[in-house]
């Protein structure tokens, strides 16, 4: 059973807790969501783009490959329900909007986000499933990868135009705030 | 690189892949800007006009071919050709681009096409006057009056300025119609980047 909406459907709208939209790509009415992928290209994206990173990829496992288009923001801030574009100049102000504040490294936990950095863009979003408490180097991401399928992975274990982790958050309220 | 082999590596499917792996269209368009195989194509187009006609017969080749496929099996090659005419012949690659429109199933190069057209515009709409570019006529020199506005190309940001600065054009790609819609003596422009 397929669950894609009926032809040419228009992306539903997504709000942010703050109530404001989240912005979605203009060409949502040029493309028939129905006809653009299948999941045998999609697991051959993943399998090519895990295959490039070499030999780490034995460690990578990916969850799932899904024809509807959603892409590593979707997946955070869209519960895989949408496509939206990673722009460097919103994804902060989304991520604030909806109740998220930075951190450092030590304060991880499973459930906050990494934001991926190549040179002055940000290039990717993922997860936290699993820290290792002893090496806070040593974490797990659930993400997105694009159009490929979603992708557990050690945190540097990525498509090299990824570029590097910078930034952590997470939504978790700080201890003794209010 | 051979133009042959150029097409085969922009069409293969580890290209494709790459690409699909992006989140956002600006960056794919950076990518697409340090790509090796588009630069060198851009070269052979820019040194062989002939090759952008080429370019172009290749979008509407891969164009029929997806027509019982998936749009994301040639949409990352397509959307690679748009590129390299934008760069080469940005009037040519505003008419593929409204035919990449009307193809119902493709993303990034919709989301380029998108760009290219509102880019474009931008460029005709500037100023007094409405001009148009084409790939071969002759190139701008100067132009005698106020042109406002900063273009954003997919490489670089383009500053026109006025009467006065050094002449150059972009890459050899920007040209205006002439002389139907110019005034007396011939209108110039200077670009500098």
């Amino acid at each position: 059973m397929s669950v894609l909406p009926s032809a040419y459907p228009e992306q539903k709208p997504i709000y942010l807790r703050s109530g404001d939209p989240i912005e979605l790509p203009e060409h949502s009415r040029y493309v028939n969501l129905r006809e653009y992928l299948v999941t045998h290209t999609v697991a051959e994206n993943t399998r090519i783009a895990c295959e490039a990173l070499g030999p780490k990829r034995s460690d990578i496992e990916i969850r799932s490959v899904s024809e509807y288009p959603y892409n590593c923001v979707g997946m955070v801030l869209g519960n895989r329900r949408a496509w939206i574009d990673l722009d460097t100049e919103e994804i902060e102000t989304y991520l604030t909007n909806d109740g998220y504040r930075k951190i450092s490294k030590n304060e991880l936990s499973v459930g906050d986000l990494f934001l991926y950095k190549q040179g002055e863009e940000f290039t990717h979003i993922g997860v936290v499933i699993s820290v290792d408490i002893q090496n806070v180097n040593n974490v797990w991401i659930l993400s997105k990868w694009g159009f490929a399928g979603e992708v557990l992975h050690h945190v540097l274990d990525v498509p090299k135009a990824y570029g590097r982790v910078s930034i952590y958050w997470t939504e978790r309220v700080q201890h003794g705030a209010a | 690189m051979e133009l042959h082999d150029n097409f085969e590596e922009i069409e293969s499917p580890d290209f494709r892949a790459r690409y699909m792996i992006f989140s956002g269209f600006k960056l794919v368009r950076n990518a697409l800007s340090r790509e090796k195989a588009i630069a060198s194509l851009i070269n052979e187009a820019r040194l062989n006009p002939s090759y952008i006609d080429n370019i172009g017969k290749r979008i509407l080749f891969l164009s029929a071919e997806n027509k019982d496929r998936p749009g994301a099996s040639f949409d990352v090659a397509i959307a690679a050709y748009l590129y390299c005419l934008y760069q080469t012949d940005q009037y040519f690659a505003k008419r593929m681009s409204e035919y990449v429109l009307q193809m119902g199933k493709l993303w990034w190069s919709v989301d380029l096409a998108l760009f290219i057209k509102k880019n474009m515009e931008l460029f005709a709409d500037s100023g007094n006057w409405q001009f148009e570019f084409y790939g071969h006529p002759t190139p701008i020199h100067n132009l005698n009056w106020r042109l406002r506005g900063q273009p954003e190309t997919l490489n670089d940001t383009v500053q026109f300025t006025i009467n006065g600065a050094e002449q150059c054009n972009i890459s050899g790609q920007l040209y205006v119609n002439s002389p139907q819609k110019t005034r007396s003596p011939a209108p110039s422009v200077s670009l500098t980047y």
